[in-house]
């Protein structure tokens, strides 16, 4: 019997970049329509349209600044509210994915371009965050609250770089939903990583002025401020503008991370070069706002 | 005759298993049927075939195209429509979004067009009415059904399905069989099944594999011209028949490898073919 291999049909011209946001648009929707994340969201954008008709507003002047520190609020939310939502809601929504994987590993998106689609709708969380520190940032700067006073003077840029921490938490947190789906494959893995996550967060709030724990304290990524309440003394180790290119590497370390599962050949080897330039940044970052940024407390008396 | 998928001593291991044991095949535009018993490595043969499971050695060449290059892999799956023998589901996902996800998968970019292909395969497999229900909600049969529907998309060239009938009943069957028929026509299709009635209606040529190996390769018909003569009916049981059954008009049908003499015989099917064919292959072995 005589063979003749099928030469290759004329293949449809595919525009890979339009196939990639089509996908992302609908991890996207999934994500907008998941409920866990859908009253991350409404919570958290209730909390920052608050901000201007709560308390803090009339803080700044009149009230004893002790009185009411929710000038920290929005980061807080941002990161408790969309970080841990969105990274519980990404994490199912990629797990339940994977239910289908033999269905969609024979489609032409490859796994690997999947997950970049998961990772590039977790910019729903993150522009929702942007959203609401563009609110808060406008608000502070037309009238400047009593965390100035708390802190000592802060700059705009260091403000600025205040608010940005929320916005990574909460892209970071969605991102490390996705991460932990393709890595860690057992039901319980987003609720473990959130644990672990607000122990860590918890940790980093240790009070002192060692560089060790300047560096904790910097590095946990829910972590803002630590405060022995009792004083109403706070501590601010580290540098806020260093922490923000920090934060930004972990972010991209976890996309990465996420990216390299079922990846191989080529694509791999440029994931595992990449995920060690941004890992070495990422951790030389760290360093720098460890041992640049302001160090100590700075107490009610202080102001 | 022109072969769109070239397998050239496939072998695949799990740990000390061989599930495939050096396969060579070739297979060409039409429908091929693959049979053979459970853990025959059908499945395994499905998988590498949809490039989900790449062969522990040996070497396979697809519409022309190395699967082991990413970059012909994607090319592949672009003219490629698979059934897995399961699949999950999306949480929530009603069988159009199922069906819609994977065409923008398939990448389907522009959305009109997508959900016409959509709604045309869930047409195809009889879903139009239950496409806004939910995955969950739907019978195994429908949601079988919602499956064959992505596999359809953009009519490719190239069908892996994996007991497409399995959960179906009569009637969805034999609507399906029009389906897959008219698919054929087109494409190179590869339909495992435990169903040799299936086989029989669709296929022009059938595959048997059995412990990874090859059993059989050739034409349908010819498989069953081989169970001529080994097919009878009595009044009585006969223990020593391969298979043996009380039809319902109360007399015995018989498969044996050597019938008795002056038996009435009656006409074979694919069935009785195929467990001729694994029988005689076990007393083979058993002989070597």
């Amino acid at each position: 019997m005589s063979t003749v291999a099928v030469s290759p049909a004329p293949e449809p011209v595919v525009d890979e970049s339009r196939a990639l946001w089509a996908v992302t648009r609908y991890e996207a929707l999934r994500l907008v329509r998941h409920p866990i994340f859908l009253i991350a969201a409404l919570l958290f954008i209730y909390g920052t349209a608050s901000t201007p008709f709560n308390e803090y507003a009339n803080a700044s002047y009149d009230a004893p600044p002790h009185g009411d520190n929710s000038n920290l609020d929005y980061t807080v939310q941002a990161a408790f509210l969309l970080g841990l939502g969105g990274l519980i809601a990404m994490n199912r929504i990629t797990s339940s994915s994977g239910r289908s994987a033999e269905v969609l590993n024979a489609a032409p998106m490859a796994e690997p371009r999947r997950t970049l689609a998961l990772c590039l709708a977790c910019l729903v969380p993150g522009g929702l965050a942007l959203l609401g520190a563009g609110f808060v940032f406008y608000f502070w700067m037309t009238d400047p609250p009593v965390h100035t006073e708390n802190w000592g003077e802060f700059s705009n840029a260091e403000l600025a770089a205040v608010l940005a921490c929320g916005v990574l938490a909460a892209l970071g947190g969605s991102l490390l939903g996705v991460l932990t789906a393709r890595w860690w494959r057992w039901p319980t893995a987003a609720a473990v990583t959130c644990v672990l996550l607000i122990m860590w967060s918890i940790a980093g709030l240790v009070n002192d002025t060692n560089a060790l724990l300047t560096l904790n304290h910097l590095g946990s990524p829910f972590t803002l401020v630590s405060s022995n309440g009792d004083e109403w003394s706070w501590h601010l180790g580290g540098s806020w503008l260093w922490r923000v290119p920090y934060l930004v590497g972990l972010c991209a370390l976890a996309a990465i991370g996420a990216c390299a599962h079922g990846s191989d050949g080529e694509l791999r080897r440029r994931q595992v070069r990449w995920a060690t330039v941004v890992g070495v940044l990422t951790l030389a970052v760290l360093l720098i706002g460890t041992f640049t940024g302001p160090e100590g407390y700075y107490s009610w008396d202080d102001r | 005759m022109n072969t769109t998928i070239h397998l050239d001593g496939v072998t695949r291991r799990y740990g000390s298993t061989t599930v495939l044991d050096g396969l060579d095949l070739d297979l060409s535009p039409g429908i091929t049927g693959l049979l053979g018993p459970n853990g025959a490595g059908k499945t395994t043969l499905l998988r590498i075939l949809a490039t989900v499971l790449a062969p522990s050695a040996g070497h396979c060449r697809m519409l022309g195209l190395d699967p082991d290059v990413p970059e012909e892999r994607t090319r592949i799956r672009r003219r490629l429509g698979y059934l897995p023998q399961e699949s999950g589901y999306p949480r929530g996902f009603t069988a159009f979004r199922f069906v819609d996800y994977v065409a923008a998968l398939k990448e389907w970019t522009e959305r009109d067009t997508r959900h016409a292909e959509v709604r045309r395969v869930l047409g195809l497999v009889g879903l139009s009415d239950l496409a806004g229900k939910r995955m969950r909600t739907l019978s195994g049969g429908q949601r079988r059904r919602a499956t064959l529907a992505q596999a359809l998309i953009g009519s490719p060239d190239l069908l892996v399905l994996d007991e497409p009938t399995t959960g179906l009943d009569p009637e969805q069957r034999a609507s399906l069989r029009g389906v897959l028929s008219g698919a054929g026509h087109r494409s190179t299709m590869l339909l495992a099944t435990h169903q040799t009635e299936d086989v029989a209606a669709l296929c022009e040529r059938v595959i048997v594999l059995d412990a990874g190996r090859v059993l059989w390769d050739g034409r349908v018909i010819d498989l069953v011209a081989t169970a001529a003569g080994k097919v009878w009916l009595s009044g009585d049981e006969e223990p020593a028949a391969l298979s043996s059954w009380r039809t319902g008009t109360g007399r015995y049908r018989h498969v044996a490898l050597d019938p008795p003499v002056g038996v009435e015989t009656t006409e074979p099917n694919l069935e009785d073919a195929y467990l001729l064919l694994r029988a005689e292959a076990a007393s083979d072995q058993v002989s070597a």
